[in-house]
């Protein structure tokens, strides 16, 4: 394939509207991405999109937009879980897991209803970018905005929540409402960026370039800003890639920042 | 003296069958110095989590006449992940303004007492234990505190640098009327510098001017040995 093909396909619709969508939730992912790993949260991230499947199942059952269903359900499953954090003396951890083999289980159970065999179901496993609607780049760039704004906001309450609660408690922040809202803008980008790389491959979407730019950033400032670039430079490649060779898309991108991450255990500081 | 800073009444603390604390009471007056001396699982830290805010006790009354902003808290011991990167500048750019925008402030200049103004730009997980403890004073003294909680702050900090932080503290009690509870094992320290004394071991166990409560009597029924071996085992430490 030729350069001048390889510009023409990008001129092709589709191809915009997976980059545009791709770049947009790439960056926003990146950017929380950072905050999840710097919190150990990876578990929750993977929770959320497995605890997805529930939604879209049911949204297929109930004749609603999956998307619509899987927002709702994984801003519930993102509400229980501060929720049951905060009052239970067992670790954030153990809450994690006990949600995640509930949510997986009852997306099975309610995947199993469905009355005939649905071919959304790969699509909803590994992503199909390629077939994404200008209605979704819109939700795409629309969560984008509201998650940056949100981290701008919040970052360095955040952070200091990293840090130690106590810290936050005695600055006068509000711990419990800055976790609700950041669980639930977590869980809303999560259901949101499963129709670009699926359930099985989003956790990678928001971990994999804060990984890379935790390699070697000296300062927070460097994190953010690497992790954003990475998710733009694998989202770019990834997407080439998929044409060059005919691959799937979404976990071309992840693959892609996998090997980033690879490279920068080298650069390592 | 200008009234009661804290006052408690029969504060009890339970984690289940576990009795943290056994009705503990006691007043702490405003610009007050207060040591809170006890052995290893007296409750101390428990004590002052209950006294700034950060736990409820299981039953009992407290009375706090502070504004939780004009707290200042320094943790025992602040586990950071050797690989997070954040410079000390940055970290204490958001412990002195954690609300706000993205938009980093510059650093007003540090009172530098505390030899901290080469550590700005370091990573705060390359830091030893009691750089950390430094960077942490300063960033708390930054925010111009009127009421400070120290949780044997002190830990692994040079004896030279310890003898300039209390030293420092008692300048704040003394000149700015700052109040000071501090968690503490060191019982010269505690002698040199506080005015009053929670004797802790699960309960009350005395209560006053160190000169006052530092007898053989109440060092037995706090640590369970005589005092002399008490300072033995200080000193061996």
């Amino acid at each position: 394939m030729t350069l001048d093909t390889l510009l023409q396909l990008f001129a092709l619709p589709f191809m915009q509207r997976a980059l545009l969508a791709g770049l947009c939730i790439g960056m926003a992912a990146a950017f929380l991405g950072v905050f999840i790993t710097l919190r150990n949260l990876s578990f929750y991230s993977d929770t959320i999109a497995h605890s997805a499947l529930a939604g879209i199942a049911l949204g297929l059952l109930l004749n609603i937009s999956p998307t619509v269903a899987a927002i709702i359900f994984c801003i519930g499953i993102g509400i229980a879980t501060v929720y049951i954090k905060n009052r239970s003396v067992i670790s954030l951890d153990t809450v994690v897991g006990v949600i995640f083999s509930a949510g997986l289980s009852l997306g099975v159970i309610l995947m199993s209803l469905l009355p005939t065999y649905r071919s959304e179901l790969f699509s909803i496993l590994f992503g199909d970018i390629l077939t994404l609607s200008w209605l979704d780049v819109g939700l795409a760039g629309a969560i984008t905005v509201g998650v940056v704004i949100f981290l701008l906001y919040t970052s360095r309450r955040l952070l200091l929540m990293t840090f130690s609660q106590d810290f936050t408690f005695v600055r006068g922040v509000n711990g419990v409402a800055l976790d609700y809202a950041f669980f639930i803008i977590t869980a809303l980008t999560i259901a949101v960026s499963i129709k670009i790389v699926g359930i099985i491959l989003v956790t990678g979407l928001l971990i994999l370039p804060a990984a890379v730019a935790k390699n070697i950033a000296h300062s927070f400032k460097q994190l953010v800003w690497l992790a954003m670039i990475m998710s733009v430079v694998a989202t770019i490649t990834g997407l080439t890639l998929s044409l060059l060779f005919d691959l799937p898309a979404g976990p071309t991108i992840i693959l892609v920042s996998a090997t980033g991450f690879g490279l920068s255990l080298f650069a390592r500081r | 003296m200008h009234g009661d800073l804290i006052h408690a009444d029969d504060l009890s603390l339970n984690f289940g069958d576990v009795t943290v604390l056994d009705k503990v009471g006691f007043v702490i007056p405003q610009g007050s110095f207060v040591s809170i001396l006890g052995p290893n699982g007296a409750g101390k830290t428990q004590l002052l989590r209950i006294m700034i805010g950060l736990l409820n006790p299981t039953s009992g009354d407290i009375t706090r006449h502070f504004d939780i902003k004009a707290v200042g808290y320094v943790p025992q011991r602040l586990n950071v992940d050797p690989t997070f990167p954040i410079t000390v500048e940055e970290f204490l750019q958001l412990y002195l303004q954690p609300r706000g925008w993205w938009v980093w402030q510059k650093l007003p200049k540090l009172d530098d007492i505390f030899a901290v103004s080469h550590l700005l730009k370091h990573r705060i997980g390359q830091l030893s234990g009691g750089q950390l403890q430094r960077v942490l004073l300063a960033g708390v003294l930054s925010t111009k505190p009127k009421v400070l909680f120290l949780d044997e702050f002190s830990s692994g900090i040079d004896p030279h640098g310890q003898a300039e932080m209390y030293h420092h503290l008692h300048k704040l009690n003394e000149k700015h009327g700052i109040s000071i509870i501090m968690v503490s094992h060191d019982i010269d320290v505690t002698a040199q510098y506080a005015d009053e004394v929670l004797c802790l071991n699960k309960q009350l166990i005395c209560t006053g001017r160190p000169q006052d409560v530092f007898n053989q009597q109440n060092f037995e029924k706090m640590y369970g040995i005589p005092l002399t071996k008490v300072n033995e085992h200080h000193h061996d430490a």
